[in-house]
């Protein structure tokens, strides 16, 4: 079984924090994903695993043996990076091989693994070629041949997908889980790119700004962002942040959203509140970040079952995407926050008539929305899976966890 | 505009057939005029600057009465290699008259161990001083490529003392540490600003791969120098074949380059002057580098390119 567990991991050059306290316990053959903007520390945090960075603080276990002082070489683990990092003066065969040459496998068995290896990736007719004379993708694949000939406990990828075309990386995608499926090896990988992160991973690591955001399954990060950077950061369309107050308390207790001037029967409606809202976060009075997604949205006549809002507002635009129509409503000055431009996207049919100025009837579907306080930006629900203090900090994660 | 109306000619503007045949034919007129101006200038520039070879080996192969009645470009009536047999064996340098044959052999002898002791650790320097950082490594590479900029002159004497203290005044040994040591500045530089350019994924994945400090330069990095290489060696081969002034300094006797002997060749000052055996000596003496640039020279600039274009 080969778990990986980071402890307390924190990084500094000189003075800088890069990373601050990083918390991971991965399972045996889970599929990791590092994911955030440029500059958060992902890579660095994949380095230090991989062992190409010293950790200044904290510990990395794999398999439960600490490996802070191992050299890579040493830590049985393979790595696919960005550039692929190809020999490129060795054929194909001898890359791939390299690895097996410097431990001192016997020359057969080497020739044995990459005929197995190169087997499995479909590269058989290029094993004479140099790294040169292949496409982006025949590199690829040799890069992750290199990694899988050597079998070892913990594969990591470092963006290994974008230097591709669009529609390669898409294939590749599907093929990396296909291997992984089919491999059972845990993979840590590194993306910038969130649908690489929803479609490939078994549990997602949202890192920003050196701290981990959140950590938890696709589902968790899409439906129960822990904060705000990561409600915007993951989903495209981001997740609608409309800024909201809360009105009353206990079983009174509601939201009044700011609409704008545009909205119809007064620049502010009134919500029930999400019912999944920690109780104790709820004090009159209070500015928070009402969350939702484009595709918790319905239009028509009669509300759907459930807790919703519903209210009607003007169409401002329409941007048809093929499987969808994406309706832009705008609540003017009154949207406008650090996190939202003061437009809501919502989520249509593909065969939605709506045109510019058409006033829709929308239900929010409550029981999926999300609540962030306003200043601290963290989560207001219940138990937010994977919650971790972002920033500043976070007196509501802290506020959270208790009440769960 | 509506779509499918004729677009309107330009007053003044229309091109007919013949317009644009006539412009076709002008265009190509002027190409071919452009062409032969370029070869003709390079033509020229390229015979002026073979010029002087050309008189040294028609010289050469004439002999002196032919020397005294014939012009400098004048082409040898009977050419023989007389001159030639004379520089190579015959000659008289100061007191022994052996030509240059010795020195010719003194001078690889110095020339092929500082090549390779100056590449080869110019190569390590350049790896070390890109993919092995270490803290202060940019200082000293400044103080590296100091030693570019420092005149041979300003060397001498301390030189001849650090030789004299090691015991090696005077010998091939002696001359091969000076040159060394002083190529190695250049062959540094080479390698460092080459291998700046070979990217660092390449060592965290041989890292990984479980390649060593050795093995990474072996196997990964030198493999792909080879333009490097070249640059190096034929830089230095050039710069120690056609090295004077430590010649003559720090060897004695039995041990001067050829550079040495045919300046003193060149010099002697007894009897008549011997224009053809002068000659025939610096072709000699210089046909060795001239072979260099002549096998190695394309690579040479595909070295000097590299890694100013990416790929």
């Amino acid at each position: 079984m080969a778990g990986l567990t980071i402890r307390g991991a924190r990084k500094d050059y000189g003075r800088t924090r890069v990373l601050h306290e990083i918390d991971v316990d991965v399972a045996d053959g889970e599929f990791l994903v590092l994911v955030g903007p440029s500059g958060c520390g992902k890579s660095t945090l994949l380095n230090m695993i991989a062992g190409l960075e010293t950790i200044t603080e904290g510990s990395i276990l794999i398999d439960d043996v600490v490996v802070d002082k191992l050299d890579p070489a040493d830590r049985d683990i393979a790595m696919v990076f960005q550039s692929y990092a190809l020999y490129p003066t060795m054929t194909v065969a001898k890359n791939i091989a390299f690895g097996l040459e410097m431990r001192g496998v016997a020359k057969p068995e080497r020739a044995a693994a990459v005929d197995r290896v190169a087997k499995l990736l479909q590269i058989e007719p290029l094993l004479d070629r140099k790294p040169a004379q292949l496409s982006g993708g025949q590199r690829q694949r040799v890069a992750m041949g290199r990694a899988l000939v050597r079998d070892p406990k913990i594969f990591l990828f470092d963006e290994p997908l974008s230097n591709l075309d669009a529609k390669l990386r898409v294939e590749m995608r599907t093929e990396i889980k296909k291997l992984h499926a089919r491999l059972g090896t845990t993979i840590v990988y590194v993306t910038h790119d969130q649908i690489e992160a929803m479609t490939m991973a078994t549990r997602i690591a949202v890192m920003n700004g050196g701290y981990l955001q959140q950590l938890g399954t696709p589902k968790q990060i899409y439906d129960r962002p822990a904060n705000v950077f990561v409600a915007t950061f993951m989903g495209s369309p981001p997740m609608n942040l409309l800024p909201a107050t809360v009105r009353g308390s206990g079983e009174q207790a509601h939201l009044e959203v700011a609409l704008g001037p545009d909205g119809v029967g007064g620049a502010t409606a009134r919500t029930p509140l999400p019912p999944n809202v920690a109780p104790d976060q709820v004090r009159d009075g209070r500015a928070v970040l009402l969350g939702l997604r484009p595709e918790w949205f319905s239009e028509g006549a009669t509300p759907p079952p459930g807790p919703v809002w519903s209210f009607s507002h003007p169409v401002e635009v329409t941007e048809p995407t093929g499987p969808d129509v994406m309706a832009l409503l705008s609540f003017g000055e009154a949207g406008i926050t650090e996190h939202g431009n003061g437009e809501l996207t919502v989520r249509l049919d593909a065969d939605h008539a709506a045109r510019p100025g058409d006033v829709l009837q929308l239900h929010a579907d409550l029981a999926k929305a999300s609540l962030f306080d306003a200043e601290s930006g963290q989560s207001l629900l219940l138990a937010t899976a994977g919650a971790a203090p972002g920033p500043d900090g976070g007196e509501a994660a802290h506020d959270t966890a208790t009440a769960a | 505009m509506s779509a499918g109306a004729p677009i309107p000619a330009q007053p003044g503007r229309t091109l007919d057939v013949a317009a644009v045949d006539e412009l076709v034919r002008r265009r190509a007129r002027s190409h071919r005029i452009g062409r032969w101006v370029i070869h003709a200038l390079l033509l020229i520039l390229a015979a002026f600057f073979l010029m002087p070879l050309v008189v040294m080996v028609m010289t050469s192969l004439k002999s002196m009465p032919e020397i005294r009645t014939g012009t400098l470009l004048s082409l040898p009536q009977a050419p023989n290699l007389d001159a030639w047999r004379s520089a190579w064996s015959e000659a008289c340098i100061s007191i022994s008259c052996e030509g240059l044959s010795g020195n010719f052999i003194n001078s690889f002898i110095i020339v092929i161990p500082s090549v390779l002791l100056s590449v080869g650790f110019g190569a390590l320097n350049g790896y070390v001083l890109t993919k092995w950082r270490f803290p202060g490594a940019n200082f000293v590479f400044g103080l590296l490529l100091f030693g570019c900029f420092i005149p041979f002159q300003i060397v001498l004497i301390p030189m001849a003392s650090t030789l004299g203290f090691l015991g090696l005044s005077g010998s091939y040994a002696g001359l091969v540490l000076v040159h060394f040591v002083y190529g190695i500045s250049f062959t540094t530089l080479f390698f460092r600003n080459f291998y700046v350019s070979v990217p660092d994924d390449l060592m965290k994945s041989a890292k990984i791969d479980g390649a060593g400090f050795w093995a990474i330069f072996g196997r990964i990095l030198l493999p792909l120098s080879w333009p490097i290489v070249i640059v190096s060696v034929i830089w230095q081969f050039t710069n120690v074949w056609n090295d004077f002034l430590f010649g003559v300094s720090f060897a004695a006797g039995d041990a001067q380059p050829v550079t040495v002997a045919l300046n003193n060749l060149v010099n002697t000052s007894t009897g008549v002057k011997l224009y053809n055996v002068d000659m025939a000596g610096a072709v000699i003496a210089a046909l060795p580098t001239i072979l260099v640039y002549v096998v190695a020279g394309r690579y040479f600039m595909r070295g000097l390119m590299s890694g100013a274009v990416k790929g």
